[in-house]
Parts: structure tokens; C-alpha cells; sequence
């Protein structure tokens, strides 16, 4: 076996499991993707998360595809979160490389962990508040939801540049936000959130490869955009199967991993 | 390092006034394509595509 082939065996199914959970959630999957990249391979942390970013991409545009054709999407919400976060993400990059990040990791991991150990133990996990379409305004096709526009553009913007610049996707803080604060149902935050995601992580990839920290990474991108075509179809599948507190809890978990990632190497630096 | 307090300053100013922005504009956007069209079901001024009173010459 080649060594090439060898890397696409081990890259591809994580791929699979990747595309799988993340597009279950509403996430990219960057939060899994980067420590297991940095154990698997011998790449660089920038290349590893410019890597994972455009994998990220590859797993939200296919789940985008799959939600589309379900009908889940809220455009409206979509396209506003889209379209707020996309210059912060640029900021974000750009702040990445003159700041000192770790700085800000261990009260971050301890907000994401105390949302996630929130979200996990709450007695019901889909926001009370939840509501349908109202307002033609502020509506999008089938899946609409009427919610405060305007603290969703604010929180996208600033979701736009926290995710760049902690080097993850975004999705897991877009889509507890969209369902306890704006009172999205779960299956639709989710599926809106893959929409949002392809374009803040194409962004984030532009500006990556803009700023040269792509290089040798090409290679386990595609064997990892491979899984994850895959499994995202089945992720988006499988959501339509489960009910929202059950997708409310599996990102509680990915919330407290995400924290637990971000203490543990802080203490391990 | 002053470039990078700018900067610093810029990453929470502009995702405010952006999002703001792009709230207002869209906004607009989507009320403009949503608004009720003459001969839509839903238009105060509903009624058959074609008037009758079109075809009394």
C-alpha cells in the first residue's frame, strides 16, 4: 500500500464521521477535525486549521444541499448571518496571526463548556419560545421562523470573528444562539446553520490561502473532502430521524469537547 | 504594535456598525421582493389577472 493510499484510509473515514456528526448538529466539524489532524498528521497548526477550515466548507455545502432539498433552510436568516460574519471572519484571520489567541482560549473553553453543561442538563432541550413563520418580512420558504433580526446580525458579525479567530467554524455557537435566544426549532438552526457555514468558511479559506498557511495541506484536504461528501448526506438523513432535543444534546457534547480541547491545551502549553 | 491596537479596536467597532447595516439593508431587500404585487393573492388590489372590464370596448 502507498503511503498516499495509506493517508487516504485513515483521512477519509474520519471524513465520513466528521461530515456525519457535524452536519447532524448544524456544525462544520472543524472542532474534531483539528486535534485529530494534529495527532494523524505532521502538518503545521496554521496548515492544520486552514485544512480543516476548507474541509469545513466541503461538509457544509454538501449538507446545504441535502437541508435544501428537505426544505429546512430559513433563507432570510441565512443570508443575514452569512452575509454579517463574513468580514469579521477576514478579521479574524488577519488578528489571528498578530495576537496571542491562547490568551483568550481558557475563559472561552470555560464558556463553551458551562453552555454546553447548560444545554445538556436543561429538562427540555428545544427552546420554549420556539416559533413559525409570521411576518412575510422577515420569512423565508417552509422552514421560517419570526425572530429579532437585528440581534441576529449583530451576534453573526461577532460570530464571524470569534470563530476565525479561535480557528473553528463558528456553527456551534451559531446554533445554540439561533435555538435558545432567537427560538429556532433545532432540525431548522441546524440546517440554517450549514448554509451560513459554507460561506463563513470558504471566506476564512480565501483568506487562508491569501495568506500562504494552506501550503502541503491539499492532499489531506481532498482525502478528508471526500468523507465528508459523503457523510453529510447521511448526517442530514439521520437529523430528520431524531427529535430536536436529541440534536440539542449531541451539541451540548460538542460544545464541552470543544471546551475541553481548548483548557487541555492550555494547561498542556 | 499600535497597527495591532487598531485592529484590535476595528474587531469591536465594525462588527457592530456591519451588522447593523447589512440588517437594515436586507431588510429592505426582502420587503421589497416580499411585497404584494398587483394581481397576487395576497395584494390588497387582488383580483383576475386579466379585468373583465378589458374585453367591453
Amino acid at each position: 500500500m502507498t503511503a498516499a493510499l495509506a493517508e487516504f484510509a485513515q483521512l477519509a473515514p474520519l471524513g465520513f464521521a466528521v461530515g456525519l456528526y457535524g452536519t447532524l448538529v448544524g456544525a462544520g466539524g472543524g472542532f474534531v477535525l483539528v486535534p485529530a489532524l494534529l495527532l494523524l498528521t505532521d502538518d503545521r497548526p496554521a496548515a492544520v486549521t486552514s485544512t480543516a477550515l476548507a474541509v469545513v466548507f466541503f461538509n457544509a455545502y454538501t449538507g446545504t444541499i441535502a437541508y435544501a432539498r428537505m426544505r429546512r433552510i430559513d433563507y432570510f436568516a441565512g443570508v443575514l448571518f452569512a452575509l454579517a460574519g463574513a468580514p469579521g471572519a477576514v478579521l479574524g484571520t488577519v488578528l489571528a496571526h498578530r495576537i496571542d489567541r491562547a490568551q483568550f482560549e481558557p475563559l472561552f473553553g470555560v464558556t463553551l463548556l458551562a453552555a454546553g453543561a447548560w444545554l445538556a442538563l436543561r429538562r427540555s432541550g428545544v427552546a420554549p419560545a420556539a416559533r413559525t413563520a409570521g411576518d412575510p418580512a422577515e420569512t423565508a420558504a417552509g422552514a421560517a421562523t419570526r425572530f429579532n433580526s437585528l440581534a441576529g446580525a449583530l451576534v453573526g458579525a461577532y460570530v464571524g470573528l470569534f470563530s476565525s479567530l479561535m480557528g473553528i467554524g463558528g456553527g456551534i455557537i451559531q446554533v445554540p444562539f439561533l435555538v435558545l435566544v432567537l427560538g429556532f426549532q433545532p432540525h431548522v438552526a441546524t440546517a440554517t446553520s450549514q448554509l451560513v457555514l459554507m460561506v463563513l468558511s470558504l471566506v476564512a479559506t480565501i483568506a487562508h490561502l491569501a495568506q500562504g498557511s494552506f501550503d502541503g495541506g491539499l492532499d489531506h484536504t481532498m482525502y478528508l473532502a471526500v468523507g465528508v461528501m459523503m457523510g453529510a448526506p447521511f448526517g442530514a438523513m439521520l437529523s430528520s430521524r431524531v427529535r430536536g432535543s436529541v440534536i440539542v444534546r449531541l451539541l451540548a457534547l460538542a460544545l464541552c469537547l470543544v471546551g475541553c480541547r481548548l483548557l487541555i491545551g492550555r494547561v498542556l502549553n | 504594535m499600535p497597527r495591532t491596537g487598531w485592529l484590535i479596536l476595528l474587531a469591536l467597532v465594525f462588527p457592530a456598525v456591519w451588522g447593523y447595516a447589512v440588517h437594515r439593508v436586507l431588510l429592505l431587500v426582502w420587503r421589497e421582493r416580499m411585497r404584494p404585487r398587483r394581481g397576487d393573492a395576497a395584494s390588497p388590489t387582488a383580483g383576475p389577472a386579466l379585468d373583465p372590464w378589458d374585453y367591453q370596448i
